[in-house]
């Protein structure tokens, strides 16, 4: 299986699901007459709306209820620009001067649709992404409102209710083609991107992927922008077709059909926004045939009512709850041509491999060259959660190579320390620096932007992503460390494999390697052992070990399985209700009396090992 | 001054209708973490009862009465067909499900009923005007503030002092530790959309007093706002819901009553920016809680 | 401590066979077979992420079994239904006791008087208030300002409201000082005197074995050792915790 991918992959995906398209399409546009032509223009269309939709709200994982504002700015755009200037003052007296005596082609209107839809998606945005996931969404659905409001309202610039009309009729079936095939494309390539990468990471787990240095506010953003200014592009394109138009154009019912279109396709995916939109345009085909009992000639989207909607939308509530992930799911073409995605996964495996493996030694040399003995030093660090102190005032630090291992009782705080290291969790004082730089309070994908990487006690891979995906993820992975990462760690053979195929030790593996990839300074591991049998975590852990020599990072490990902590671990430090109690070698700590009684009660006792040795404790009898 | 004052008891009349609204879409979210957007078709239903019921001689309060009683039908059907089948899915795929949801309700008004308005027959005093003093208050303004206060009392005492109000609570903080004290899963979400339609079917019928008149889409307004409500207070805090529909409610009758003339067709539009900033401001609402997300 | 000359596990009153519980790809526990005679405090320990409290959770009904049974009395509990199984006389204080802090004391005992007819929660109430006066005191404060080892007595307070016949204890020690915890080990004795059966999940080896009559120790998932209290506190544990091998 194979999605995402390389750009070049990504283009030849894009050829595929366009040539696809084309087959179906091209003989309803040369042979279909008149009538069946216009209906295929009009799917054409509806292709590049769900397409510019789905590059937000499939890559995101964000339901936008707001797209349709910028098809509607697209579409004013384009308006003023292109109707004649004689009818255009006939309806808009009051235009400013510029608008009023323009008339400009089809493309630069186009384009004019695409950049002023970006800015203004631009503007809204920097509200928007500051938001939590859920408050987003509705704040979508308000910008719908609102800007519906504004077009309503705003008569000298929409004319109001009555709507405008002349746009010249500039869409020919060529053009409704070479828009859907571009807009493919686009959308195709942005997913195999950097950023569309770290998008869909942030759709899978927005808290890792925080963690590992993807800034999820600002690709979210720039999904945003992008994805506005393709839907005012695609806007646009509607406009060239319609001809006239009203602000009831832009509110619920298209929103309803196009996130219908996605949802039914698997908005996931290009292929899944083409396949969706080919149901749907379908279904309203038949329908609407079955509500007016006579065939009927270009059904426009945006007038869809009763039957057809009704329909729709039963449609919608059976797939949600029989097949959420849509008809195609997550796979693009490729996915569904066993050959062509065993060549582009060979081509990729050949440009890979031949990384020139020299790059090693110079990670390596760098991180010995880097100043100070310490990869990271915390100092006093506390937290306490409404008046519960988790954490009071504890030092740690890690030198270059070194494993600490960091255990103790439940709830003696141990994760939280990570949390406060990390960034997670805002610490209440306490200063936290990664060699030698201040990192206190930082965001956590900054902190790991300076060389922190971590790993979580529940797993926190990228599910739905390929494994080489989940490694290439992070900003500071490079194609050389993320491929080095995957060899030391045995992934090679699977990093084609979607993450959630892979057996729960592999997973735990991928998780180590991502946070390797990014050539850390220093690494936290919270259990990364947690779930597996003993042979598998000796195989982690010792492989744990020779990573951080090798790659001159520093380790700080939690785990339960304290036989293990003491075998891999240089020093140990021991906590207990959110305290310090002991430092030192594994064989100090195993025989500090404190550290026993922290785990086995009080009144420490005498044990016995047996044939191996003994441990002897002097008991304190009260 | 005066004329403050009235703007003042208009807004907070407003506010109370969105309140009531924006408490029963909350009561469903704590409990069972839902919003439901086919909640404004609730209101719509009671429209359409009402409206039959004047059709066929019935007096206002019994038509008030059945209005709501459908109300509560409905959101329990709603429930049953649509909520239950898709426990354990996203928030998203059960939002948007209701919204396919409402969109077909809207459909089903638009063909099997009428896709035109239909007029509701209100008694007479509701278009009175009531002086104290000097100020003049239509009689339906302080009817809709009365009706619900008091029905907001009703269900904080219900809350406070039931044993069913005590189990809803607490299924609302945890509903597994809820159940670990024998306390019927099943029965505090029934409990929790019936007390919804209840609420809808107030508010709606408040609602409807004042346009007069039902559509399809009656419902759909009134569900945006009581949305906004929601997100403003904060997602998840009930007190939060009631402020949010109060505040919304005040801003729109201000804005109405003091916004230049030009800019009053966009009072609506301002209103949602003005919701906006104090989201950029507070982006977990008024009300609500930073949630520390267990690593 | 007595040590028990009657053979255990002939007819017990709660029984786990062979049980199994997965989440997602992990497995937390395999093939775990204890059984509970009827007025035994048994207590079951083991290293952090054993599996404990996913044992406590899948008898109080939490946690659907994969494979295994568990029977009360010898009829099978319902799985996944925590509200059928408080019904049936077991109640579960669940790790880090999470009482409702929101609600008052006094709520928070009638939450867990939840199956019981309105008169017996007045009952239950009042000998709630006589055991433990400190609630009493407390009666109308928001459950969340009491003490740690307020809330602890709450918590059992609150399952002793249906009266049940087993209580489930999940680290009841967690976060208390060490008298506290002394004080909450003499109540659960005292409980388990008045008739109720006691499973006992501890971190606190010593404390938990001076009470028990029987113990399991659970690790990574499997049951790996078990015996009477007194066997079990003589055998090296700090070897299984503490993973201490002399010759390193």
């Amino acid at each position: 299986m194979r999605r995402g991918g390389s750009i070049r992959g990504a283009g030849i995906s894009a050829l595929t699901t366009a040539t696809l398209m084309l087959i179906v399409v091209l003989p309803f546009v040369l042979f279909g007459g008149k009538s069946l032509a216009s209906t295929t223009i009009i799917f054409l269309i509806n292709v590049t709306l769900v397409v510019a939709l789905q590059t937000f709200v499939g890559n995101s994982g964000i339901m936008s209820f707001g797209h349709v504002t910028f098809m509607g700015v697209g579409a004013y755009v384009t308006a003023w620009l292109t109707i004649p200037p004689a009818i255009k003052s006939d309806q808009l007296p009051e235009l400013p001067t510029f608008l009023a005596e323009a008339q400009w082609g089809f493309l630069p209107s186009v384009l004019a649709a695409a950049v002023v839809s970006g800015l203004f998606a631009a503007i809204v945005g920097i509200v928007l992404v500051r938001m939590t996931v859920n408050a987003m969404v509705m704040a979508t659905l308000a910008l719908l409102l609102v800007m519906y409001s504004v077009w309503l309202n705003w008569s000298t610039l929409t004319r109001g209710s009555t709507g405008v009309f002349g746009v010249p009729r500039d869409i020919t079936p060529f053009l409704a083609i070479a828009g859907a095939v571009v807009f493919i494309f686009i959308a195709r390539l942005f997913k195999a991107t950097r950023i569309g990468l770290q998008l869909r990471a942030s759709r899978e787990d927005e808290l890792s992927s925080s963690a590992l240095g993807i800034n999820v506010r600002l690709v979210r953003y720039v999904a945003w922008v992008f994805s506005a200014a393709m839907m005012g592009a695609a806007g646009s394109l509607w406009s060239f077709n319609i001809i006239a138009f009203d602000p009831g154009q832009f509110s619920f019912a298209i929103t309803f059909a196009l996130l219908a279109m996605l949802i039914l396709g698997g908005k996931e995916s290009v292929l899944g926004a083409v396949v969706g939109a080919a149901i749907i345009g379908l279904v309203t085909e038949l329908f609407s045939r079955v509500e007016q009992g006579v065939s009927v000639l270009g059904i426009e989207l945006p007038r869809i009512t009763g039957t057809v909607q009704f329909v729709i939308a039963l449609l919608i509530i059976f797939a949600l709850i029989w097949r959420p992930e849509g008809i195609v799911g997550r796979r693009e073409i490729e996915d569904f041509i066993p050959p062509l995605a065993s060549w582009l996964r060979r081509s990729q495996e050949k440009s890979e491999d031949a990384v020139p493996q020299k790059r090693t030694q110079s990670s390596e040399t760098t991180s010995q060259e880097s100043s100070g003995e310490f990869v990271l030093e915390g100092k006093n660090l506390a937290k306490s959660f409404s008046g519960v102190k988790a954490l009071g005032g504890v030092d740690i630090e890690v030198k270059r190579g070194e494993i600490l291992g960091l255990i103790g009782p439940n709830g003696s705080g141990k994760s939280t320390l990570l949390n406060l290291i990390s960034g997670l969790t805002d610490l209440d004082s306490g200063q936290v620096l990664i060699e030698g730089l201040d990192v206190t309070g930082l965001p956590s994908h900054i902190v790991a932007q300076h060389g922190l990487a971590r790993t979580f006690q529940n797993i926190r891979i990228f599910h739905h992503l390929l494994v080489a995906e989940n490694v290439f993820a992070p900003p500071r992975t490079t194609s050389e460390s993320g491929h080095l990462s995957l060899k030391q760690l045995g992934l090679l053979d699977v990093r084609f494999m979607e993450a959630n195929t892979l057996s729960y030790g592999m997973q735990r593996r991928l998780e180590i390697a991502r946070a390797m990839g990014t050539q850390p300074s220093v690494v936290l591991l919270d259990e990364p052992a947690a779930g597996m049998n003993h042979v598998e975590s000796d195989v982690l852990l010792s492989d744990i070990r020779s990573l951080a020599k090798h790659h001159g990072c520093g380790v700080i490990i939690i785990d339960h399985d304290l036989r293990l902590i003491m075998r891999l671990c240089d020093r140990i430090q021991v906590l207990e209700a959110g305290n310090t109690i002991a430092v030192g070698t594994p064989a100090e700590v195993s025989s500090n009396a404190a550290v026993l009684a922290a785990y086995l009660g009080d009144a420490p006792t005498e044990i016995d090992n047996g044939p191996h040795g003994k441990i002897s404790i002097t008991t304190k009898d009260d | 001054m005066l004329e403050f004052i009235q703007q003042l008891i208009n807004g907070f009349s407003l506010g109370s209708i969105y309140a009531v609204l924006a408490l029963g879409l909350a009561m469903v979210y704590s409990t069972l973490g839902i919003l439901n957007f086919a909640y404004g078709e609730l209101i719509t239903i009671v429209g359409y009862t009402v409206y039959f019921a004047n059709q066929a001689g019935a007096p206002f309060l019994l038509a008030a009465g059945l209005g709501i009683t459908f109300a509560v039908v409905a959101s329990l059907l709603m429930q049953f067909a649509l909520f239950r089948p898709l426990r354990g899915a996203s928030f998203v795929t059960l939002l948007f499900a209701s919204f396919a949801l409402s969109q077909a309700l809207q459909g089903v008004f638009r063909q099997a009923i009428s896709p035109r308005a239909r007029g509701i027959a209100v008694p007479e005093v509701f278009s009175t005007f009531v002086t104290i003093g000097d100020i003049r208050i239509g009689f339906l303004t302080i009817a809709t503030l009365v009706t619900a206060l008091i029905s907001m009392g009703i269900l904080a005492a219900f809350m406070r002092y039931s044993r069913s109000g005590l189990q809803m609570r607490a299924a609302a903080t945890d509903l597994t530790t809820t159940r670990l004290m024998g306390v019927r899963a099943n029965r505090v979400i029934l409990a929790a959309f019936a007390i919804s339609g209840l609420l809808a079917g107030v508010a709606g019928l408040l609602w409807l007093a004042r346009t007069t008149q039902v559509t399809p889409t009656t419902g759909f307004t009134p569900i945006l706002i009581a949305f906004i409500a929601v997100v403003l207070g904060g997602l998840g805090s009930i007190p939060g819901a009631v402020i949010g529909g109060y505040i919304f409610g005040m801003l729109e009758v201000f804005l109405q009553a003091y916004l230049p003339i030009g800019l009053v067709p966009f009072q609506f539009a301002m209103a949602l920016i003005a919701v906006s900033v104090l989201l950029y401001l507070r982006p977990e609402g008024l009300m609500g809680r930073r949630i520390e997300e267990k690593v | 401590m007595e040590i028990h000359i009657e053979e255990r596990g002939v007819s017990p009153l709660l029984n786990i066979a062979n049980l199994k519980i997965r989440y997602g790809m992990i497995t937390a526990l395999d093939q775990v077979s204890l059984s509970i005679d009827r007025g035994e405090i048994v207590v079951v320990l083991g290293p952090n992420g054993a599996g404990k409290s996913t044992l406590m959770g899948a008898i109080a009904g939490v946690h659907k079994p994969s494979t295994g049974e568990i029977t009360l009395d010898a009829a099978p509990i319902p799985y996944g239904v925590p509200e059928k199984v408080l019904r049936l006389g077991v109640a579960l204080i669940p790790e880090g006791r999470s009482i409702f802090g929101a609600l008052t004391v006094e709520e928070n005992l009638r939450l867990g008087g939840s199956r019981v007819s309105r008169s017996d929660v007045t009952d239950g109430i009042d000998k709630a208030f006589t055991r433990f006066p400190v609630l009493a005191e407390r009666r109308n404060q928001s459950a969340g300002t009491l003490s740690g080892g307020e809330q602890q007595q709450l918590a059992i307070a609150r399952a002793l409201m249906s009266s049940p016949t087993v209580v489930l204890y999940d680290e009841p020690s967690l976060g208390l000082a060490p008298k506290i915890v002394t004080q909450i080990f003499e109540l659960i004795t005292e409980l388990r005197d008045e008739g109720v059966t006691t499973v006992l999940v501890e971190q606190n080896v010593h404390l938990a074995l001076d009470i028990a009559d029987y113990g399991y120790v659970l690790a990574s998932g499997h049951i790996v050792s078990h015996g009477y209290a007194a066997e079990l506190a003589s055998i090296d544990l700090a070897h299984l915790y503490m993973g201490i091998e002399a010759a390193e």
